[in-house]
């Protein structure tokens, strides 16, 4: 992976002396000559970047984590598809919604492990089932925010000119809103639910994709094996596709990876605002927001176990996120990602 | 000893000399003054009465300003402003003014500030709070004044008690109501940091110093009040933190930061009653919580329906779960706390009828409303609320209890307040597709508990009747009961009424409110509960109604 | 391209931005269902007349265009009009409150900057170490960390169970000494995320300048270790995490409007918040303008600190 000359910002950065911009062209794959050519360039370049992936322990940590609280998201209550049964196992020992199953405020005990809430609901099970909607909207806005940023900053930084120009003062004015705010500011006008809470993390999330993207295209745009396809005739289109992005897409993994995170806990701030899912649903930060009024009477189960979760999952999703960067990008910036791009 | 100015106690905040950890004990540190540190829930937003619809501007002037006559803890009506209300005939009552009054900026209480102060309600926000009923007032001399009302009007005295006396200025517009409420009261406004606080300071010239007696009006019964009551007010500065969060004035309470919560939340009572230094004082109040139907839409619009709903109302878990165990289950709209108009036995016999919680029974119902609608279940719809604490809960618990048949599947959507007013008051409302959770704050008189929510004229949005409920016996019932001055023939009339409500079931009715106020026991002596939340201040100093507050201990 | 010339350029690229930021802004808040005239007609019986009356005094019958610039125009003048919900102005609001975000914001960035940039310090030149790691866990740690989670959970140990704090924020200036006391906690909460940050971008900035060329020759002329990292590597290193800095005022903002909720603080946040749901449109505008402004501008400051710091930058 070549040292990208970009400083993030989308303008040029000249180094001093000694630095170690080992241009690996060479290494960036082999070129494919002929544009029509089918075996992608890329292949070795992404098992090499798993095996060194692989490599960092925290990283794999990370990973072990979030599958195992995925698992548990999945197999926390039966799922059911149009009336079948697909999924049966219940690994919460209660139906997260029920109320007055139990008294309330209990503090943990072995009967409910978190103990019980103000509806005497089990927070135990409100806790794992509550996995689904953290996971379930960090990575449908994620995926969401990537289908529109990357084509529109990939396009932007290919074409240049005026959709260039027009895109990045798009994306320019965006910036300046805080995430948060503009966030409030679309569940405001849209209304509650989940779809719409996913909606307003994806209208401010696409941004950062679709800057880091046009950086990279643009100077990937300029490489030997880009410029030898278009002699040979290959439509823009399928330069992109097959030659551009490929090579471009590394540092928006890296940053998608590390938006979880970032998406999650936006999510959970939200539904701590009161601004989330419907009131009473087991999503981590709407627990948070009911618990707060528990903080005094001293029910400290029912901040401290949906706040462990949000941690918890936050932190493995770094683990990864970093994982990914010195897996993909080992001599980039460290934390590039995580300042203006970070969204 | 020289009171405090208000310049010089400005100056010794700005100086950092005081804190309100430190004068939450007796007579504080600063000398002669003593203070009082309450809550209010919400930042004022009106300091005049012709403009404040919320009942946190209320309750923060209600020590400013003082009316003709006022309330007591009772329900018994006090002279305040007016030594007497007497009757001439159906529709002209003479009051007589008490002499020596004066405002806060000085000037005298004459029948001329009083027919200003009628007569500048026209065209505001609050105009109803007169124009139900007033029609003229003729000055006969300074201190006496005739009122004619458009109509006999059974709570004529009663309504006087919410319309607080300002100056003439005021309507002249020599004086602006909007920088800072100006009235007799035993308490002046100091300052307002919005957000963060406001304060009252002590009316030295109020007319009560020197006055050792208030008496009764003529026609409500025997006995002095006022006895005991001191010339003038124990407590010097009232100071109002805003605190929005429940949780955060409870923290403030238990930590001394303040000395009274206005609004605990309600399922804390039963630790603060275990904490000795914390006295918890709690009174049944005025007013009831409840599930509006959209009349209009199937299949609301099918009474089966609607009392099936009620029926699955799980009115006591949601009294235990939200409330801590504390108030009661509501069948009908008249609060309990007019004795005169409703018992306890009328209360059983319409929930045994029409809407105690039997899921059995409520199953019946859905079932046969549902077949002759010709809908098949789940029915999808919503129940909208606004964002109070316990709205919430007991919407939710109302909500999992519907889902828990067959024939609902139904999701809460809440909303600030007033983009659920919005909803709520909509000319629409009986049309949208969704349950409306309310909250509704009567009064001493049992027509603002059916008026405004079931009178045909009231259907939004001309007021709250969000359910579009119209019934021509009901209508004419309580416009009978409105012109009869006799209590008997009027508790009649209203039983009656209520027998067609609660059967024909518009809304479903869930809890009778609760007042509740927690305070440190040594800093706060004398303290009571007032059963109307815009009165909620009324124990600090009202010697009308026998009551006054100081700070206690040394 | 000299440095004037670099700022003249970079500065008249920010008027579009500013352009956009208001279109934004204003069209944002003309989304919001319902207008101011629903809200004060809520309670009154509304003639046909009030309400033309009412709607006229909005401007809502005017094209969208002419709205904006006259909106445009008022702002520019600072009068943002009075707010929907009370008769006060919105200028006098936000300079209510504006005190108070300012020094949360300003006392979260310094214990930022205090806490993060040195421990980045300690753990690039200990690099591999358990320092290096254990600052690592940490720095990640701090980011992953919910904020208002961390708020209650310092409120809870420190307010209710240590009694060291007050729960709620006193009756006091913002700047007296009971003020600031009050808000180490918020501040600390607010500053950790980017603490963690500051902590990271620091480490990599100053591991990066310790590979460089000028490091070996500074130590090979015989400098003590000290001098050349505060001198030379510091110095060096500061240019990133210093245009990274301004850039938080966006990043602070946003953890601000969550913990003045947490800790009942009456900033700016608390304002914007509220008003967003109470549809009180004058003061949204208002607030999302001032912030986007000043978000431009300190992004402007950045990158010109940036082009004046770093002589290598070719402009």
């Amino acid at each position: 992976m070549s040292r990208n000359p970009l400083d993030g910002r989308g303008r040029l950065r000249v180094r001093g002396f000694g630095s170690h911009e080992a241009d690996d062209d060479a290494s960036a794959g082999t070129a494919t000559v002929d544009a029509d050519a089918t075996p992608s360039p890329t292949t070795d370049r992404w098992r090499r970047a798993w095996a060194r992936f692989r490599r960092d322990r925290a990283a794999v940590a990370g990973l072990a984590v979030i599958a195992v609280m995925t698992l548990l998201a999945v197999f926390a209550r039966p799922i059911e598809v149009g009336g079948v049964v697909v999924q049966p196992v219940a690994l919460a020992p209660y139906d997260p919604s029920a109320s007055g199953i139990a008294p309330a405020y209990r503090p943990p005990s072995l009967a409910h492990p978190f103990g019980t809430d103000w509806a005497g609901r089990d927070v135990f099970s409100r806790v794992l089932y509550g996995g689904r909607y953290s996971l379930s909207i960090g990575v449908i806005a994620v995926g969401l925010a990537l289908l529109v940023g990357v084509p529109l900053g990939a396009v932007a930084g290919y074409a240049g000119g005026w959709v260039d120009e027009t895109v990045m003062r798009l994306v320019d004015v965006l910036y300046a809103f805080p995430f948060l705010v503009l966030a409030i500011a679309l569940v405001a006008v849209f209304g509650q639910g989940f779809w719409k809470l996913v909606g307003a993390l994806v209208a401010v999330g696409w941004i950062s994709y679709a800057r880091l993207i046009r950086g990279e295209v643009l100077s990937v745009s300029e490489r030997d094996y880009v410029l030898a396809a278009r002699a040979l005739g290959a439509s823009d289109g399928r330069i992109l596709r097959r030659h551009v992005v490929p090579n471009a897409i590394a540092p928006v993994i890296v940053q998608a990876t590390l938006n979880v995170g970032t998406v999650v806990l936006s999510a959970a701030a939200l539904g701590f605002l009161g601004l989330g899912l419907e009131p009473g649903t087991a999503e981590w930060g709407s627990m948070l927001s009911a618990g707060r009024d528990t903080l005094v009477g001293g029910e400290w189960w029912v901040t401290v176990f949906p706040g462990l979760a949000i941690f918890l999952f936050v932190l493995s999703i770094n683990l990864v996120g970093d994982g990914v960067r010195d897996a993909l990008d080992p001599d980039a910036d460290t934390d590039r990602y995580r300042t203006r791009e970070a969204r | 000893m020289p009171p405090f100015t208000t310049s010089r106690r400005r100056l010794l905040r700005w100086a950092g000399a005081t804190s309100a950890v430190g004068l939450a004990g007796c007579a504080g540190g600063s000398g002669d003054g003593s203070e009082l540190v309450a809550t209010l829930g919400a930042d004022v937003s009106a300091y005049d009465p012709t403009q404040a619809n919320d009942t946190t501007s209320r309750k923060a002037f209600d020590l400013v300003y003082e009316s003709l006559v006022s309330v007591d803890f009772e329900g018994n009506v006090r002279p305040t402003l007016a030594t007497a209300v007497d009757q001439q005939d159906d529709r002209t009552w003479r009051v007589s003014l008490r002499e020596g009054v004066s405002f806060h900026d000085g000037s005298d209480l004459t029948a001329a500030d009083v027919k200003a102060t009628f007569e500048r309600y026209e065209g505001t926000p609050r105009e109803s709070d007169v124009f139900l009923w007033y029609d003229d007032a003729t000055i006969r001399d300074d201190y006496t004044l005739d009122v004619t009302l458009s109509q006999p009007y059974a709570p004529f005295q009663l309504s006087l008690g919410g319309v607080p006396i300002v100056p003439e200025a005021a309507a002249t517009g020599d004086l602006d109501l909007s920088t800072g409420p100006v009235g007799t009261g035993p308490y002046a406004f100091d300052t307002h940091e919005p957000d963060r606080l406001y304060r009252l300071v002590r009316n030295e010239d109020h007319w009560y110093a020197g006055d050792g007696e208030v008496r009764r009006t003529s026609d409500s019964g025997a006995g002095e009040a006022g006895d005991g009551v001191p010339d003038s007010p124990p407590i010097e500065t009232i100071t109002f933190r805003i605190i929005v969060e429940q949780s955060s004035q409870l923290a403030a309470l238990q930590a001394g930061d303040i000395d009274l919560a206005n609004n605990p939340p309600a399922d804390a009572v039963a630790d603060l009653r275990q904490d000795d230094a914390i006295t918890v004082s709690e009174r049944l109040a005025g007013g009831f919580e409840m599930l509006i139907f959209p009349l209009a839409t199937p299949p609301f619009s099918n009474r089966d329906v609607r009392e099936g709903v009620a029926r699955l109302v799980p009115r006591q878990e949601i009294i235990d779960a939200v409330y801590g165990g504390i108030g009661q289950p509501a069948y009908a709209p008249i609060s309990p706390l007019l004795a005169d108009y409703t018992s306890e036995s009328f209360l059983q016999e319409m929930g045994d009828e029409h809407q105690r919680y039997d899921p059995e029974r409520a199953r019946e119902l859905l079932e046969r409303g549902f077949a002759d609608l010709d809908i098949s279940p789940p029915y999808e719809t919503t129940i909208v609320t606004n964002e109070t604490g316990d709205r919430v809960r007991w919407s939710q618990l109302v909500r999992d209890e519907l889902n828990r048949t067959d024939y609902f599947d139904v999701s809460l959507e809440q909303f600030e307040w007033n983009t659920y007013v919005g909803r709520v008051l909509a000319g629409d409302s009986h049309r949208s597709d969704a349950m409306m959770a309310l909250g509704w704050s009567g009064g001493w008189d049992p027509d603002t508990y059916l008026r405004n929510m079931f009178h045909s004229e009231q259907s939004t949005p001309s007021c709250c009747n969000a359910a579009h409920y119209a019934n021509d016996e009901v209508d004419r019932l309580l416009d009978e009961a409105l012109t009869v001055y006799d209590t008997a023939e009027r508790r009649a009339l209203y039983e009656q009424a209520q027998r067609r409500i609660v059967a024909d079931a518009p809304v479903a009715f869930v809890r009778f409110g609760t007042r509740i106020e927690a305070f440190r026991t040594e800093s706060v002596e004398g303290f009571r509960t007032y059963p109307l939340d815009s009165g909620e201040f009324t124990a600090i100093y009202a010697p009308w109604a026998n009551a006054y507050t100081s700070t206690g201990g040394g | 391209m000299s440095l004037r010339r670099y700022v003249l350029r970079r500065t008249l690229l920010t008027l579009p931005i500013l352009f956009g930021v208001s279109v934004l802004t204003f069209g944002l808040v003309k989304l919001l269902p319902g207008t101011p005239v629903d809200y004060v007609l809520q309670f009154q019986d509304a003639t046909p007349e009030l309400r033309a009356s009412l709607r006229a005094q909005y401007h809502l019958d005017e094209p969208i265009w002419r709205q904006y610039l006259l909106w445009l125009n008022d702002v520019l003048h600072l009068d943002f009009g009075d707010r929907v919900v009370s008769d006060r102005s919105v200028r006098a609001a936000i300079v209510d409150r504006l005190p108070e975000t300012l020094v949360l914001g300003g006392f979260a960035f310094l214990i930022a900057l205090l806490v993060g940039v040195p421990t980045g310090v300690v753990a690039a030149v200990r690099r591999g170490t358990l320092l290096d790691e254990g600052s690592r866990v940490v720095a990640l740690a701090g980011i992953a960390t919910p904020n208002f989670w961390l708020g209650l959970l310092l409120i809870l140990v420190f307010g209710v169970h240590l009694n060291l704090v007050p729960v709620i924020p006193p009756v006091a200036p913002v700047f007296a000494p009971e003020s600031l006391a009050f808000l180490v906690l918020p501040a600390v909460t607010l500053g950790t995320a980017s603490a963690a940050l500051f902590t990271r971008l620091t480490r990599s900035a100053v591991t990066e300048q310790l590979r460089q060329e000028y490091v070996r020759t500074a130590r090979a002329k015989g400098l003590d270790e000290r001098t050349v990292i505060v001198k030379h590597v510091l110095r060096n290193s500061l240019v990133s995490v210093v245009t990274v800095a301004a850039v938080q005022v966006a990043f602070l903002l946003d953890g601000a409007v969550v913990i003045e909720r947490v800790f009942s603080w009456p900033g700016l946040g608390r304002l914007l918040v509220r008003a967003i749901l109470q549809r009180d449109f004058p003061v949204v505008q208002a607030v999302v303008l001032l912030v986007a402004v000043a978000v431009v501008v300190a992004n402007l400051l950045a990158d010109v600190l940036y082009a004046w710091l770093d002589p290598r930058i070719a402009y």
